[in-house]
C-alpha cells in the first residue's frame, strides 16, 4: 500500500503557488551567498522572504517540519547565509510534503485530496 | 550631570539631527567653523538668494559712493562697524566674542575704490576679492561683513525657523542692524530672538546651504592656481603674501581673470556639510587598524583605538546620532575617555533609550581592555544618571563573559539600567552594513539591544 495520505485542495493549490517562487529565491540567495555570505540583508528582501515564507507556512501547518521553521526577524540583522539556510530548510520540507501528498493512488495521479 | 556640549536645540528639547534642520546648529559655548559665503548666494537657483547677494554688492558699492562724496569718515566707521557679527556663531573663536577690523585696515579696503579705476567706476561685483588686495582679511570677515548686511533678512530667518521647531524667543537689544534703504546702521534695535540661557546673548541662525568652510573666492585658492608666480617672485625669493597682494593691485586684469575662472568652475561650489562622513574605504581601513591593535596600553595602544573608534563611530552613526565630542575624565587614576552623542530620537530604537531610560545623550565607554571586568561596569553604572540616562554602551574588544553578561541583566532587573557592549565582531558588521548600503549601522546596535532583552527576565 502507498505510504501517500491526504491532504486539502486548497493546500495543493497553494504548494503548487508557492514552491515555484520558493525555489527560486533560495536559488537566488544561495547565488549571492556565495558571494559575500556574511552580507547583511536588506528590510525590502526581509519583507518580500517573510511575505512568501508566510504563504508557504500554511501548506506546512500540519507538518512536523514547522517547529524548525521560523521567519526571518529583521531585528536581528541576519546575513545572507543566514537566509539561505533558513530557506534551505523550507524548500526541503516541502519536498517532502509534496512526497507524502503525490503521487499514484487509487483514483489516478496527482495530489491525494479527499 | 548636565547635557555635554549642549546646542541651542538640546536645551529647549528639540530632537531634531542636524541633517534635518535648515539652519546650522549653534553650539553656547563656541563657534562653529563654518563661514557665510556670497558667492552661494550668487550661485543659488534661487532668486530670493541672489536678490540678497545683490543687496550685499549695492550695500558695499555704496561705501564707494561716501568716498566719491567726500565723507571718507563716514564710509570708514561703518565699515569697522559691521566687520563683525557674533550673534550667527561662526568662525573659530571659542568665546564666540571676535574683534572689529582697525580703522587703518577699513582705509585700505576703501582705498581701493580709488587706486583701481574699474571699482571706482563699476563697483565691485563680488566683494570678497578684497582678500585678494588686502592683508588680514580672510574669509571671518567676508562672511561676518554679509551676515551684517543681511542682519534683517536673517533675523526674519530665525524667527520663521524658531516658529516651525517652536524654539522660544525673547525680547533683546541689538547693537546695530543695518539699513538698506538708507544704507546705516540702526543702532539699539529691539527684536525677538533665541537667546543663549547662560549669557542671554542674542542668536541668529543662518541657512546650511550658504555654508562653506572656506569662500569659493579666497586668498589661499588664488595664489596656488591661478596666481602667476613667476612674474612676481624672482627666483629663490620667499614667497611672502604682501607681494602678491601689491601685484594684484596693479594688475586688474589678473584678479578680473581669476574671477572669471571661478565663475566657470561655479559648478563645484557647493555648500559644505557639517559633518562629513569617512569614506567606506577609510572605515574599512579604519577598522582593520582597530582589529590589528593589541588589547591593553602598550604602545599606546588605547589611545589608538580611542581615536579610531571615535570617527568611524561618528560616520557610521550618522546622520542618526550626531556626534557631540569624546570627553576624557578620570575615576579613580584611571583615564577613560568617552564618545558622546545627541539623541535625535529619529528612529524607534532611539525613542525607546530616550523614553525608557531617558537618554537625552547617547554615552559610549571605550575600552582597550581584554575583559570587561565588574570594575568597568560599576563605573559605567556610576556614571548613567540623570540627562546621560540609564542606557550605556561599552566599546570593547571582546564579549562580556557570561558572569559579567549576568551581572549587566542583573542590573536591569535590580535598577532598569541597561549597558550593552559592542565588539570587534559587531563593528565589523557595521562597517559590512556601511559599505553594502543594505542596512544602517546603527541597527546593529537596536540588534544588540534587542538581544540583551530578550536575555532579561520578563
Amino acid at each position: 500500500m502507498s505510504k501517500l495520505y491526504y491532504t486539502t485542495e486548497e493546500k495543493a493549490q497553494n504548494y503548487d503557488t508557492t514552491m515555484p517562487l520558493l525555489e527560486a529565491m533560495y536559488i537566488e540567495f544561495k547565488e549571492l551567498s556565495k558571494k559575500k555570505p556574511d552580507a547583511a540583508v536588506s528590510k525590502s528582501k526581509i519583507k518580500m522572504t517573510n511575505r512568501l515564507l508566510g504563504k508557504v507556512r500554511t501548506v506546512l501547518e500540519d507538518e512536523s517540519s514547522l517547529e524548525f521553521l521560523d521567519l526571518i526577524d529583521e531585528d536581528d540583522v541576519p546575513q545572507v547565509s543566514d537566509v539561505t539556510l533558513m530557506l534551505s530548510q523550507y524548500v526541503a520540507s516541502m519536498k517532502k510534503f509534496k512526497n507524502s501528498h503525490y503521487g499514484s493512488y487509487s483514483g489516478g495521479y496527482g495530489w491525494v485530496i479527499r | 550631570m548636565e547635557i555635554i556640549r549642549p546646542r541651542l536645540t538640546d536645551h529647549h528639547g528639540i530632537h531634531k539631527s542636524q541633517a534635518d534642520l535648515d539652519f546650522a546648529i549653534q553650539f553656547f559655548d563656541e563657534d562653529l567653523p563654518l563661514y557665510v559665503d556670497p558667492f552661494l548666494l550668487w550661485k543659488s537657483p534661487s532668486q530670493q538668494d541672489n536678490a540678497l547677494h545683490t543687496t550685499i554688492i549695492n550695500s558695499f558699492n555704496h561705501l564707494n559712493y561716501l568716498i566719491k562724496k567726500k565723507r571718507e569718515d563716514e564710509a570708514v566707521s561703518l565699515l569697522v562697524d559691521i566687520s563683525e557679527c557674533h550673534e550667527v556663531g561662526l568662525g573659530v573663536s571659542q568665546t564666540r566674542r571676535g574683534t572689529k577690523i582697525s580703522k587703518k585696515q577699513a582705509k585700505d579696503i576703501l582705498n581701493l575704490f580709488q587706486d583701481i579705476p574699474e571699482y571706482s567706476q563699476f563697483g565691485f561685483t563680488h566683494f570678497e576679492i578684497i582678500q585678494l588686495y588686502i592683508s588680514g582679511i580672510s574669509k571671518d570677515r567676508i562672511s561676518d561683513i554679509a551676515c551684517n548686511y543681511l542682519k534683517s533678512f536673517l533675523i526674519d530667518y530665525t524667527i520663521g525657523q524658531c516658529e516651525i521647531h517652536n524654539i522660544p524667543i525673547e525680547g533683546v537689544i541689538l547693537d546695530s542692524i543695518y539699513n538698506y534703504k538708507t544704507n546705516k546702521l540702526d543702532i539699539n534695535q529691539k527684536v525677538y530672538l533665541p537667546v543663549n540661557p547662560k549669557t542671554k546673548e542674542p542668536i541668529i541662525f543662518t541657512p546650511k546651504r550658504w555654508l562653506r568652510f572656506n569662500t569659493w573666492i579666497n586668498y589661499e585658492d588664488y595664489f596656488q592656481k591661478y596666481c602667476p608666480r613667476d612674474e612676481i617672485f624672482n627666483p629663490n625669493e620667499p614667497e611672502e603674501r604682501v607681494k602678491v597682494l601689491n601685484f594684484n593691485r596693479e594688475n586688474y586684469g589678473v584678479v578680473e581673470g581669476y574671477i572669471e575662472y571661478k565663475t566657470k568652475t561655479i559648478e563645484d561650489c557647493k555648500n559644505d556639510p557639517l559633518f562629513s562622513q569617512i569614506p567606506i574605504l577609510s572605515a574599512r581601513r579604519k577598522l582593520n587598524q582597530i582589529l590589528k591593535l593589541n588589547t591593553g596600553k602598550e604602545n599606546g595602544a588605547d589611545i589608538k583605538y580611542e581615536e579610531l573608534s571615535a570617527s568611524l563611530l561618528a560616520s557610521l552613526f550618522y546622520p542618526h546620532l550626531d556626534f557631540a565630542q569624546t570627553q576624557s575624565r578620570t575615576e579613580s587614576g584611571r583615564h577613560i575617555r568617552d564618545l558622546i552623542f545627541y539623541n535625535n530620537r529619529d528612529i524607534d530604537f532611539l525613542d525607546e533609550i530616550f523614553t525608557e531610560y531617558n537618554n537625552r545623550q547617547l554615552v559610549i565607554e571605550m575600552k582597550n581592555v581584554k575583559e570587561i571586568s565588574r570594575d568597568h561596569i560599576n563605573q559605567l553604572n556610576r556614571y548613567m544618571q540623570d540627562n546621560i540616562g540609564n542606557f550605556g554602551v561599552f566599546l570593547t574588544r571582546n564579549p562580556l563573559s557570561k558572569a559579567m553578561y549576568e551581572n549587566t541583566i542583573n542590573l536591569w532587573s535590580s535598577q532598569r539600567k541597561c549597558i550593552i557592549a559592542i565588539t570587534d565582531e559587531d563593528l565589523k558588521l557595521m562597517v559590512e552594513v556601511y559599505e553594502s548600503k543594505q542596512r544602517t549601522p546603527i541597527e546593529v546596535l537596536k540588534k544588540k539591544y534587542i538581544e540583551f532583552r530578550r536575555a532579561c527576565p520578563s
